[in-house]
C-alpha cells in the first residue's frame, strides 16, 4: 500500500518460519505485527539507518569536533560534564535512535 | 486569495495531524516542515525523516541526506541553516513530542562561522537551560567591567524554539530571501506556530536540582 506521502518497504521475518518476506506498506506495520525487521527502504528523501550507521555518524561527530569516541563524548553529555553540547548536538540527537539499553549508551564499545 | 486559502488549510490539517496520537504523526511533522520551509528560506531539499529499525516510536528530522545526515539547509541567499530534531511518541497517550533540536544559522562553510544556536532539551544534563540561544558574536570592548565568559558560551534562556520564529528572524532580520512573498509565509507561520505553542511543553529557564559540585564549567 503506497501512501502519497510515506511509504516503507521492509523485509522481515515472520516468526516460526525461514523465509524472508517483503512488505509494503506504513513504517509502523512491520513493527505493529511483531515482525523481525531485516531490511527497510524509504520513498523520497526519508531514509532508515542501521545501528552501525547511527554509529558510524555518532563517532564522525564526535572525532571531528572532540576528539574522542562516541562513547566518551555521549558518556560525558549524560554525566553532565559536557562543554558546549550544543555544538555536538547533532550526535546526541543521533544517538536518540539507539535503544537505552545500546551498548554505546552504556559505556560499551561501538 | 484562493491559494492562500488553500496554504492554510493545508498548515491546518498538517498541524492537527501532528496531534494525533499514532505513527502518522512523524511524517505529519516531516511535511509540514517541508512545507514551511519550502513557503519561505529553503532552496532545494528541505528535510528528511529519519528512522531506525532498532528504536520504534522515535525519529529524526533532519536538513541532511542520507549520506551526511548532518549536512546543513542551503538557503535561497547564501549562508545555511541546520536542522536536527528528535521526536517520539512515547508520551502522555502516545502524542508526538519534540525531545531535543537545533538550530543553527550560519554564513560561511568552516566551524567557526556559525551566528546563532537554539538548542532545546526536554531532560538537560547540566545547569544550563533546557531552551537557550547561544550568539557567535563578542561584547562590545567599551563596555566596562566585561563578563569574564565569552559570548558564544552563554546560554541565554528563551521559550520553546521553533522553527517558525527562526525563519523569521532570518527573513526580518537577517536579510534572508523568502521564496513566496510575506502575505503568503506569514498567515500560514502564524498558524503552524500557534498550533505547535498551544501544544509544546514549557521549560524552566534552569534545573531545579541541579548540584554545583559535579560542574566542571
Amino acid at each position: 500500500m503506497r501512501s502519497r506521502r510515506f511509504w516503507t518497504r521492509t523485509c522481515v521475518q515472520v516468526p516460526g518460519t525461514e523465509r524472508p518476506c517483503i512488505l509494503v506498506g506504513n513504517a509502523g506495520e512491520a513493527e505493529d505485527v511483531k515482525y523481525r525487521i531485516l531490511k527497510q527502504e524509504t520513498t523520497g528523501s526519508d531514509f532508515v539507518l542501521s545501528r552501525d550507521e547511527v554509529v558510524h555518524f555518532i563517532e564522525l561527530k564526535a572525532r571531528a569536533a572532540r576528539n574522542m569516541s562516541g562513547s566518551q563524548l555521549l558518556h560525558a553529555f549524560r554525566s553532565g560534564r559536557l562543554e558546549n553540547a550544543g555544538e555536538v548536538a547533532e550526535a546526541l540527537i543521533m544517538a536518540d535512535l539507539l535503544p537505552d539499553d545500546d551498548p554505546l549508551l552504556s559505556g560499551g564499545a561501538a | 486569495m484562493e491559494r492562500l486559502d488553500g496554504l492554510l488549510a493545508e498548515a491546518r490539517q498538517l498541524s492537527e495531524a501532528c496531534h494525533i496520537p499514532g505513527r502518522d504523526c512523524f511524517a505529519a511533522f516531516r511535511d509540514l516542515t517541508k512545507r514551511i520551509l519550502a513557503l519561505t528560506v529553503a532552496h532545494g531539499t528541505s528535510a528528511s525523516l529519519v528512522g531506525s529499525p532498532q528504536r520504534s516510536g522515535r525519529a529524526l528530522v533532519v536538513s541532511g541526506t542520507r549520506t551526511d545526515p548532518y549536512a546543513p539547509l542551503r538557503l535561497r541567499s547564501g549562508g545555511s541553516l541546520v536542522i536536527f530534531i528528535s521526536l517520539d511518541n512515547h508520551g502522555d497517550e502516545g502524542y508526538l513530542r519534540v525531545i531535543e533540536s537545533k538550530f543553527q544559522y550560519a554564513t560561511g562553510e568552516g566551524k567557526d562561522d556559525w551566528v546563532f544556536r537554539y538548542d532545546f532539551l526536554r531532560s538537560p544534563k547540566n545547569r544550563y537551560p533546557a531552551a537557550h540561544l547561544q550568539i557567535n558574536g563578542d561584547v562590545l570592548p567599551g563596555v566596562p567591567n566585561r563578563p569574564e565568559r565569552h559570548l558564544p558560551d552563554i546560554h541565554f534562556p528563551v521559550g520553546r524554539p521553533t522553527l517558525e520564529g527562526v525563519i523569521r528572524l532570518l527573513i526580518d532580520q537577517l536579510g534572508v530571501t523568502s521564496n513566496e512573498p510575506a502575505s503568503v509565509w506569514r498567515p500560514v507561520l502564524a498558524v503552524t506556530e500557534r498550533s505547535f505553542l498551544d501544544n509544546a511543553h514549557q521549560p524552566l529557564s534552569g534545573p531545579d536540582d541541579y548540584d554545583e559540585s559535579e560542574d566542571s564549567n
